[in-house]
Parts: structure tokens; sequence; C-alpha cells
């Protein structure tokens, strides 16, 4: 067995944490609350270790003696200066913030404004690439919905048969949706449940 | 016996005569053998210059060419005596007395064995006992008497051979044979159809005869041979010795001579160019009368690319001492090869082979060749002393030998020569069987169909004891160079291991003694023509048919008609090449079908390079190579299929980006009106349930503001959370913003300074220092989620300040006038989660919405994008109302009656979709146009 | 100083937006800036709001079993150093266990049982309710929605009997039921494309907004 020690941890935290949700025991509520303060702190721990094997990752390559990476340079510099400037003034301070507010916000809205036109592309060629009655369903759901998006329709504008039409179009994804969401808590209990009987070991790798 | 017959006139003239004295024809070949001048085999040379027997025969100047350069039989002019066949004749009628006196043949042998050093080399490969009638090869076998015979069925493999013995007795006759033999008994120029240097069947053959025949009916050159075996001195009784422990005696005594002479052995002789018989020329003689059906080996001689050895080795093996020494480079291939690789691992050694034992037992018989027999005669036990582990020259043999493409059954490709390695690289595969046929043929062949001379001359046969090829010991197996054991190598096509690893039994055996009787009786009938014989022309029968042809009718020797059956039954298959073919010079000038002699000699071809590589069938090639496809293709990368139009679909994602931005920016500027739908602002709809939510909280209550977006959708989130915060700012509320991105921390700060702000909305009087906190970020999603929805309990007074003790903005921290009463989530009055991501959502619903136990409305403000999968949790209940994206939130400012942000970009937001509607529209038009432009194109060209 | 900010947002917009015409260094350059910045920020909160208060304080004041979780985050730590890594599977457990218990606990009280919940609920006719839907065409919204949401559930029903020579294949009903799913899951993708085209061309829009504005106040 690999990495026992690790695996009698997962199972015997997870057993734990589990039982404060079925089992309304103080006791049981308290332990659940220590360990998942602990799992709070070990996940700050975590995030803490990533952030600098990022900027470890970036260190290598910006200092590689061959071929290496300018932008990475940009990467520590901008991590490094951003850190000093929060460490001094403190990361709930305005200003501060204004750094995030003028680099990180207008960084990623614009990637995501750039999305809309790539979508826009891809969907003028969505039967080129695709073929088939689903894709032709989704491009006809797509048409649909962005009309319906748009705020322009609603089942309230029209006369009572268009409009429970209307609603019942209005209302189709949740089927779709209300499955695909039991299917993720399904797979989510199932990844669980393999965790907790040891099946599954992501950790000991 | 000695004097030359013309083959002109068929006169018989003396032996030194040059000319014929009656029609003056030539007697002598005028063509010089290709073997004269170094060329000559060595054997061939003993018979010319020394009559001395046993002398030590010289190595050969030059190595005799294992094949390819040999003189094919047609080489001599017809006419031409062979030198050596006239010295034996002379010899002969010196040694006749000695001849008589020695009587029987073991005798001869046993001198022959003890002789020692004056035994020639070809001969000291020879078993020389003939007690091990394991030696004695079937035909001989069928000779002696029934009662002699034989019991151990001597097995051979020899798949595609048939007996081709029926040809010659079955049409003409014992008294042809006879008369044949009588004729053949005087004509010498019977041997002029024989090569030189193709003597590898010379022991096979003479002391067959002489064995077999009395010593007044013999041939005058088998009795020379007689006498030359009869002039080594005799030993003691050693009647089981067995022809093993003659060649331990010869190697011991004589490898220097051996070594010699295998060195000369081209590796990889070009066995094309070898003499089309391969047989000793004097065998073709042999084979020509009459007297032949036993001794015929009647190769298939065009098509057999083998060298003669091949078929003859095994038979002289067996036999006693030939008159000559055949040097070694005439040893078959693989048949030396077997045994003397069995005799690099001798170990023990067996007296005899054992009886009954397959054929391939006299091998192992050569195994113990290299230790001394447990009861040697001690002249032969001298001889071997010399040398325990065997001679050199057989080491020799194995240690070039390289392993063998495809073993025979029962026999590993170890250790091959690479000379031999050549015989299995070469195509010889339908004619190396054939070519081994003649042995088959002298096994099997009938007692029945034996001609009378042959009949006569069995009660002559000497009694058990004998040597070898006298047939003392019938039931031994047959000797290591019998006609079977050739056969099993010949007759396989794949190259031939020099190992019998296991001695095993052939594919399929003939029992040489009752079966083999049984089953060459009906081809001895004539009844039908073996295979070989019709799939191979021979050149021992083309050669005879040619001197039929080329002479004329009425002058054709008795032996010639003799062969005349034959010819007749091969003349079908008998074709062709030479018979086109005119001799320009010599006595034959001006006669067509000779054989190509010269030809053989001087078109010397360089020995092709045999690779040691696996040979596989072209099925098997076929599937290589598949196999070899696929795996290569599962290693292969595949190349991503590059998009047929790369620069186009840039250019049509810069034509949607420029249009659709100056569209957007046009309506940012212009602002045309478009009316928001009634509909979206109805009682029932999501923006009014919102709205009813935080309408109906109480004043300054605490509303908690979960900012988990990030900040991509900022803009769309900012529009659909905006009229909400004002809404709550109106109300009052207290409000508490957490988030669980890093950067939520940050937008919700943004947000509560948007909201406030007079020029976005109308104004709002909302102290967000005093007013709201921001606890910050909950690091560990779920976890810290449980966390804060943790209730509040005797050992958690204040779990939220558990989850979050550090706000990151918070007028008075947990003792403010915000934070102060709240302990735990279901303190609030309401949660508004502000998310862009299902996961986000489901973290939240999950973990914090069965924690507020409807206590608490959930309120959801959720990106478009998010909406759909997030709608379900409405429908179920678990969030009591939800607004989403830039529609919720126009909706919603519509409610407020507080235009904002939504409002500002309303206009571009319907003119962007507009045109995405559009584009997308048009590009399904499109593309479903163009497939069934396609598709009927298609159509067309198929019916075209 | 707004304006300084502003600028810097614009710059930070236009080098965004030249990924229209393809990768280039400009758009490089900004989401490296980005991706250092936004790590930057992250690590502050986390020592800010998470180790400071929650770990550093606490073990200061006297709170020595915050030392296990202190433990395990250095073992974390010391999944940086090659040869040590392995030490950190110890809190990688700590941490896969309790995603683990909080997972599972969650998905069934939130997910699968507040779902099936829902599917209920479609069948609770309310007469004049739902903006005037009739009951008849509640009830075909139930069944519809019912029957979309197993066949959906169908389709992430990946199991299949193994049979001798034959490719693993599915239950035909089950495989039946897929089928339909499917269409029940492209016309919830469709929406779901509706939706993340409509969240982008808002952003879209927020950004040319954001652009004019700041042109704007340079004009002025």
């Amino acid at each position: 067995m690999r990495a026992p020690i690790a695996t009698a941890i997962a199972i015997a935290i997870a057993l734990l944490i589990l039982l404060g949700y079925f089992i309304p025991i103080p006791l049981i509520a308290d332990v659940q609350g220590l360990l998942l303060g602990w799992a709070v702190i070990v996940a700050g721990f975590a995030a803490l270790v990533g952030i600098i094997n990022l900027i470890l990752v970036h260190w290598r390559r910006a200092t590689a003696p061959t071929n290496h990476n300018l932008y990475s340079v940009l990467v520590i510099a901008a991590f490094l200066l951003t850190f000093a400037i929060g460490v001094w003034f403190g990361p709930d301070d305005p200003a501060f913030q204004q750094v995030i507010l003028a680099i990180q916000v207008p960084a990623e809205a614009s990637l995501m404004a750039v999305l809309a036109v790539t979508l826009t592309v891809a969907g003028l060629r969505l039967l080129q690439r695709r073929k088939g009655t689903l894709a032709v369903v989704f491009m006809l759901s797509a048409l649909v919905y962005l009309l319906l998006a748009s705020g322009l329709f609603t089942a309230a504008d029209w006369g009572s048969p268009l409009q429970e039409i209307f609603h019942l179009v209005d209302r189709l994804p949740l089927a779709g949706a209300r499955g695909i969401l039991l299917g993720i808590a399904l797979g989510s209990l199932t990844a669980g449940l393999r965790v907790i009987l040891g099946a599954d070991r992501p950790y000991s790798g | 016996m000695a004097d030359l017959r013309c083959p002109m006139c068929g006169k018989n003239n003396p032996p030194q005569a040059e000319t014929c004295q009656y029609c003056q024809a030539r007697l002598k070949s005028v063509t010089p053998s290709p073997s004269e001048g170094g060329g000559e085999a060595d054997w061939l040379r003993d018979l010319r210059d020394d009559g001395v027997l046993g002398e030590q025969p010289q190595a050969p100047a030059t190595p005799a060419p294992f094949s390819g350069q040999e003189p094919t039989p047609g080489s001599i002019p017809e006419g031409e005596m062979p030198d050596w066949l006239s010295r034996i004749r002379q010899r002969t009628s010196v040694e006749e007395d000695a001849l008589s006196q020695i009587g029987s043949a073991p005798k001869i042998e046993e001198d022959l064995t003890t002789a020692g050093e004056e035994v020639p080399d070809w001969l000291r490969d020879l078993p020389l006992d003939g007690s091990d009638s394991s030696s004695i090869p079937a035909w001989m076998q069928d000779v002696r008497p029934t009662t002699e015979e034989s019991t151990a069925p001597t097995t051979f493999s020899q798949p595609a051979i048939e007996p081709e013995q029926p040809v010659a007795p079955a049409t003409d006759g014992n008294d042809a044979w006879l008369q044949s033999l009588g004729a053949w008994d005087g004509q010498p120029q019977a041997d002029e159809a024989l090569p030189s240097q193709d003597f590898t069947s010379l022991p096979v053959e003479e002391p067959s005869l002489a064995e077999a025949l009395p010593a007044e009916e013999t041939p005058d050159w088998l009795k020379s041979l007689e006498a030359e075996t009869t002039s080594a001195p005799a030993s003691a009784a050693q009647d089981d010795q067995d022809w093993i422990k003659a060649l331990e005696a010869l190697s011991a005594e004589t490898p220097s001579t051996i070594e010699n002479t295998i060195q000369d052995i081209p590796p990889a002789t070009p066995v094309e160019n070898e003499h089309p018989s391969g047989l000793t020329d004097f065998l073709h003689t042999l084979e020509e009368p009459p007297s032949a059906p036993a001794e015929e080996p009647s190769l298939p001689v065009e098509a057999s690319q083998a060298p003669s050895i091949i078929s003859d080795w095994p038979v002289s093996a067996e036999q006693a001492a030939p008159p000559s020494t055949p040097p070694l480079d005439h040893i078959p291939s693989a048949g030396v090869t077997e045994w003397l690789d069995a005799l690099e691992k001798a170990e023990t050694t067996p007296e005899k082979a054992p009886e009954g034992a397959p054929t391939s037992d006299w091998l192992k018989d050569i195994d113990a060749f290299s230790a001394p027999p447990a009861e040697p005669p001690a002249p032969r036990e001298s001889a071997i002393a010399s040398d325990d582990s065997g001679p050199d020259w057989l080491r020799d043999f194995g240690n070039i030998s390289p392993p063998l493409e495809t073993p025979l059954p029962g026999q590993t490709n170890e250790a091959v020569p690479d000379w031999l390695t050549a015989f299995g690289s070469e195509d010889t595969a339908e004619e190396l069987p054939v070519e081994s046929a003649p042995s088959e043929t002298r096994d099997i062949l009938p007692a029945e169909s034996l001609p009378e001379w042959l009949r006569a001359i069995e009660p002559q046969q000497p009694a058990p004891g004998t040597p070898a090829f006298a047939g003392s010991d019938e039931g031994k197996t047959v000797g290591p160079f019998s006609e079977e054991e050739t056969s099993t190598w010949i007759s396989s096509s794949e190259p031939l291991p020099a190992e019998t690893e296991a001695y095993e039994l052939p594919a399929f055996t003939v029992e040489t003694e009752e079966g083999a009787i049984e089953q060459a009786h009906p081809l001895a009938e004539g009844e039908q023509l073996p295979d070989w014989i019709a799939a191979e022309p021979s050149t021992a029968v083309e050669s005879s048919e040619e001197n039929g042809e080329g002479i004329e009718q009425a002058q054709l020797p008795t032996w010639l008609q003799a062969m005349r059956p034959l010819e007749a039954a091969v003349q079908s298959r008998a074709t062709s090449l030479d018979e086109e073919r005119i001799e320009k010079s010599g006595p034959l000038a001006g006669m067509s079908g000779v054989l190509p002699g010269e030809e053989a000699v001087t078109q010397y071809r360089k020995p092709p390079i045999y690779s040691a590589r696996l040979r596989v069938s072209d099925k098997q090639q076929v599937l290589a190579n598949l196999l070899e496809t696929v795996v290569a293709e599962e290693t292969m990368t595949q190349p991503l299929q590059a998009e047929p139009n790369q620069a186009p679909q840039v250019i049509i994602r810069l034509l949607v980006g420029v249009v659709l931005i100056a569209a957007l920016i046009l309506s940012l500027l212009v602002k045309p009106f478009i009316g928001l739908p009634k509909g979206q602002t109805a009682v029932g709809s999501a923006a009014n349930q919102v709205f009813k939510q935080i309408e109906e909280l109480p004043a300054s209550a605490p509303v908690l503001v979960v900012v988990d977006y990030e900040a991509g959708l900022s803009g769309e989130m900012k529009t659909a959370a905006l009229p909400v915060i004002q809404h709550l700012m109106t109300r009052k509320a207290r409000l508490v913003m957490v988030s669980t991105q890093p950067v939520g921390v940050v937008l919700a700060e943004d947000l509560l300074k948007d909201a406030a702000t007079p020029d976005r909305g109308s104004a709002i009087t909302f102290s967000v220092p005093q007013s709201s906190a921001n606890l910050g970020y909950l690091v560990g999603g779920a976890f810290s989620l449980r966390e804060l929805a943790a209730p509040m309990d005797a050992s958690h007074p204040r779990p939220l300040q558990s989850a979050l003790p550090a706000p990151l903005r918070a007028d008075g921290g947990w003792d403010g006038l915000v934070l102060k009463s709240l302990s735990q989530i279901t303190d609030f009055k309401r949660v508004i989660l502000l998310t862009d991501s299902i996961e986000s959502g489901r973290n939240w619903l999950e973990q914090v919405q069965p924690a507020l136990a409807k206590k608490v409305p959930l309120l959801v403000v959720s990106s478009a994008q998010a909406a759909p999968l997030l709608q379900p949790f409405q429908s179920s209940g678990q969030v009591n109302a939800m607004l989403s994206g830039l529609v919720g939130g126009r909706a919603y400012e519509e409610i407020t009656r507080r235009p904002a942000a939504a409002s500002a970009y309303w206009n571009a937001y319907q003119v962007g979709l507009g045109i995405a509607l559009l584009l997308i529209l048009l590009g399904g038009i499109l593309m479903s146009l163009s497939a069934l432009f396609n598709r009927s194109k298609k159509q067309n060209q198929a019916k075209g | 100083m707004d304006i300084i900010w502003a600028l810097v947002g614009f710059v930070v917009t236009l080098l965004v937006f030249s990924y229209i015409l393809g990768d280039n260094p400009l758009f490089r350059i900004a989401a490296y800036i980005f991706v250092g910045v936004s790590a930057a920020y992250a690590a502050l909160l986390v020592i800010y709001q998470v180790l400071w208060p929650r770990l550093v304080q606490p073990l200061f004041e006297g709170s020595y079993l915050l030392i296990v979780p202190l433990l395990l985050g250095i073992l974390l730590v010391a999944k940086l150093i090659p040869g040590l890594s392995s030490i950190g599977s110890l809190s990688m457990g700590y941490l896969v266990g309790a995603a683990a218990g909080v997972a599972v606990g969650g998905a069934l009280l939130g997910t699968v049982l507040g779902q099936i919940q829902g599917a209920i609920n479609e069948f609770a006719l309310v007469p004049g309710g739902r903006q005037g839907v009739t009951l008849f065409m509640q009830l075909v919204e139930g069944v519809f929605l019912l029957v979309g949401t197993v066949t959906s559930l169908a389709y992430f029903q990946y199991g299949a009997r193994k049979r001798p020579d034959q490719a693993p294949r599915r239950h035909p009903l089950v495989d039946s039921l897929a089928q339909v799913g499917q269409v029940f899951i492209a016309i919830t993708l469709g929406a779901l494309f509706a939706g993340v085209f409509s969240a982008a061309l808002a952003a879209l829009v927020e950004r040319l907004d954001s652009i004019l504005q700041f042109i704007f106040s340079l004009v002025k």
C-alpha cells in the first residue's frame, strides 16, 4: 500500500467531517469544526506553496542559462512589486486595491471581451465544424436563448397560448441542467466515497 | 579391361591410345579438364600421379571449387577417357591378384583402416567398418540376400523424393542391364561425361560395386579400387568397426591435409555453376549404365544448384574406401556440418550406431569420434588417440558455422558454416530434394526389380562381419553419409543446420528395407514417374541422352541403349538449354546438345553473398510488414490536421471583431432607445422576485453579500448586482461583504464604491465605511463555507468570527456597529450570492444554504453564463430569487427606476446580440447550403 | 492619481485586445503581468487573512493545538523540495480527506436531495400560479422536465457490460434513454452558450465603455 499513513489520515478526516453533516452531536460538530479550521489553515499553506512554486518556476525560466524567458521576468517583477506594495500598504488599503483594479480587472475583463469576438466567429462556423442532429439542436438552442437573453422576448409579452409555449421553452434548459447537476453531484459523491474507501489516493503521488 | 572404347566407333583401344585405332577419333579430351592445372581434384591427381595405394595425397594447389566452377560432364569431350580411369585400370591389372586373394571386403576395409597414414584423405572421412549396416546404402542392402538384410528400418527424410530406379530396369529389363553392364565394363567413354572433379560420389558407388559384384564382374576401375583397399594392411578383426572409427583414424592421422582441403573450400561457392548433376564424372557412368538403378544418382542436374557432393557424400561416407581421395572440400555442406558439429560435441564414442536408430544416429556416433572408442581396434585406436577432441578441421567446421536461417526439423541452426548458409539462402528448394532422389532410389530399390546380374551377385556377398558396404550389419542404421541423411538435409530448401541437435527423425521417413521395397515397387514397374523426374531435368540423364543423340543410333553402346528408357522417360522434361547448343571445337564440333562444360568453367561468377537473415515466406513478409506498419503508425505522432485556410480565419475573426466593436462603440455613443419589454419587469419575473425579497428587508438589516465572481466578468456582474446593491443601500441594510475569490475582496469594495457613487445612479446616502464591512477572503472554498455556516453553540459562540477572525475592512471589527450582532450565518437577514460560476454557486448552495434552513432567504445574482445551471436551485426552492446577467440588471433598474450601468450598456448589448444572432444564423445557413451543395456534387460525381 | 490608474487600465485593455489579431508579445506582456499581480495579491490575502490571524497569532496567544496545522503546513512546503516531496503526502492526505468529507456531505444534502426535491416540486400544481400557466401545461412541464432530467442522467451512465468479443456497450434501455438525454443536454448547452456569449458581450461592452470613458476623461 502506498502512503499508508496519509491514507489513514485522509479516511479518518473524511469520516469525521462527514459525520458532522448527519449526526447533530455537539462533540462531533466541534470535531468537525476543528478539523475544518485546520483544513483552512493547511489550505492556506497549500495556496502559498502553489504561489511560491509558480514564482520558482518563472525564476528558473528567467534565470535559465539558455533560452531564458523574458516574460517570466515580468511575472516576477509584477509579483515582487505588487507584494511589496501590499506589504507596505496592506491589502485593505484602497490604494493597493487600485493596483488590482487597474491591472487585474482590466486584463481579465478584456480577455472575456475578446471571448465575445471568438464566440461570434465560432457561432459563424458552428455547422462547419460540427455536423449532425445534435449540432443543429445546439445551434437552434443557442439562437433561441440568445433571443431570450436579449430580453426582447419574454413570456409575459405574448398571448396565452404562446405565453405557455414560451414559458415551456424558457424552462426547457432546466431539465438538462438538473440532470447535469445531479450528474455532477453523483460524481462528487463517487469521488469522495472512493477517497473515503481508500480506492483513490491522489495524495500518494 | 583397361581398353578404351571409342565413343565414335565403339571399338576398344589400348588405354594409352590418344586416338581410336579404327576411326581416329580422339579418345581423350581435347578440352582440358577444368580442374587440371590446379583445378583438378586431389584424388584424381592421385590417381594419375601415383599408383601407389595409400600415398598421401597432396593438398590441392587450387581449391577445388565446391560448385560452380566444376566442370560439367559435358565439358569432357565424348570419347575421351579420364586419366584417372585409365590409371585405375592400369593398376587393376597389377593388383588383380591381391584382390583375388582378399576375397572379402571386410578384410580389405580393415586393412585399409589400419593403413593409417596410407589412407587417402577422402577415405579417412569414410566409415571403414563394414559391420555397421547403417552405413550401408539401402540399395546395397537390397542387393544382399534377404537373410542378411537389415531388419532395422533406415529412416530418412525425403519428402519430395520419389524413387527413380524403376526407370531403367523397368524399361530395359535385366538383360539389358547385364548387357549394358558388360558393355559399360569396358567402356571408357562412359566416363567421358564425368567431370574430373566431380568425384564425391566415387566413394559412394565404387565400394558398393566392389562388394556387390564378383571380382570377375567388377569393372576394371572398381577392381582397382578394391585392389587399393586390399593393399592396405589388414589389422585385427575389426568387423564391427564402423565408418566412424575410420573417420577418427583418418582425422587423427591426416588432419592437416583435410584442413588444407577444407580451407580451400569456397565458403559460398555459387552452386548454380556447379556441375549440374552434382555427380562425379565417373559416377555418371554408374548412373548411366542400366546397371544403375540402385546406384544411379540421376540428380536433377540442370536444376540442381547444389554441389554434387551433396547427393553423393552420404553414400560415399558409408561406403568403404574409394579408390581415390576425395578432397574434403567436396564434402556436402550440410551433411558435413552436421556430423562435424556432432564431432565437436562428442563426449562419448559409441562404437556403432544404435540399432534401429534413426538415420541421424550416425551423427551421434560421430560426436564420439574424438573420444577413444570403448573397444576400438588397436590401429584405429592409435590413430584416434592422436586427437581426442577431433581433428582441427572438424573443429573449424563448427567454428565457421554461422547460424542458419531455418533449421530442419530436429536440427538447429547453430554452427553452420558460411558456405552452408549459402545453401539455405539459395533458392534451391525445388532442386535439392530432387538431387537427393537417387539415394532414395537406391534405398528403396525393390529386390524384385534387381537385375539378374545383381541377384547373381548377392550370393557372393560377403558374410556378416564384412565391411559396412558389404552389408554385414544390416540391422544398423544407415551411416552418416547415407543417402537418407543426405536427402534429409538436401531436401530442405532452407539452410541446413550444422548441428543435428536431437537426431530426430526427418520429416518423413522411408524404411530402407521392406517398406522401402514396397514403396518402390510400383515405381520399379514404371507405373508412374517420380515427381522429381517430371519436374527436374537431370544432367545425368541429359548427358546420356545427348550421348545417344550425338552418336548414331546404330553405334550407341549397349550401356547407352540401356539408358534409353530412362531417356525416354525424362525426355519430356529434359529440355533443352543445351540441346540447341552446338559444340564449336573439339571432337564434338558440330554436335548439339553437348553439356556446356566450358561455360561452366569460364563463366566464373562471383559467389553471391548470402545473408543469414531469417527467411520468410511472402505471406509472412506481408504480415510482418503489416505489423510493422501498425506499430509504426501507433508510435507515429499524428500531425494535427491543419486548418485548410488559416489566413481567411484570421481575417474573418478580425472582420467580425471590427464589426462587433464598431457596432458596440457606435451604440454606446448614439444610445438608440431600445425599450425593455414589460415582461422583464412583471410581477412574477425574476427581477421582481429579487426586488420583493429586498424590499421586505427591515431597516438596518444585516445582509451578507457574497462577491464570488472573477474580475473578468466584473463588467456583467456589476451591471446585474449594482442595482441590487443600490436597492440594499436604499434600504439602509448593513452590508457584509465576503468572497471565496481573492479578487472578490477588491471587487466587493469596488462594487460598494460604484453603488454609492452618485453619478452611476440616483443619489444614495450610504456610508460605505460605516454601514458595510468586508470580511475578506475565505480560503479553502468549501472548507471555509462549511465553517462559516457552522451553527453557534457553547464551544463556538461566534462561528462567523472563527471563520473570519480578521475582517479585511470593518469599522470596529467584530465588535463594531456592523458586525457586533452577527455570530452565525443565520443572523443575516438575507444572503445575496453574486456569482459567475457554477462551482462557486454549488459550494454556497451545498454548504451554506442547508444551514440557512429557510430562515434566511438566499438570493442569487448570477452571470448569464451560470444562470442555466443555477436555475434548478431556484426551481427547487433552494434559491429564493435569482437575477442573472445584464438583462436582469436592466430589469432591476427598470423596477427600481434607477438607471445605472445596465441601462448604459443596454443598447450596445442589444446591438451586439443582434449582430451575433445574424452571424450565427448566416453561418448556419451558409454551412447548410455548402453541405447540400457538396452532397449533390458528390452524388453527381457518383452518377457521372 | 485616478487618471494614472485609468491609463494603466486603458493600456492593459488595449494590450489584451490585441489578441484579436492573434497571439502577440503585447498580449503576452499583459497576461504575464496579470499573473504576477494576481499571485502577489492572493499571497498577501492568504498571509494577512489566514495564516497570521488563524495560525500565528493564536499560537502566540497559546493555542498550541494549532501546531498540528502548522506541522501539516510545513510538511506541505516540503512538496517544493524534490527529495522531500513525499513527506507532503500527509498534508495532502489531510486536505483530500477533508475535501472528500465536505464534498460528500454537501453533494448529498445540497444538490442530490435538493434537486430531487426540485423535480418533485415541478408536479406541485398551483392553480393560476406560475405566471398564469394552466394546470395542464404545468403538468406537461413537470413531465417534460422529469423526462429530461432522467434521460440526462442516463446520458451520464457510463457503466457497460463486458461481452466477449464485443466492445462494452450500455444496456439498450439506458442507451436509448441516453439518446434522448443528449437532446436535452444539447438544449442546455445551447442555453449555456447563449449565456456565456451574453456575459462576454457584456464584458466587451463594459470594456469599450471604459475605454470611451477614459477617452472622454482625457478630452475633458
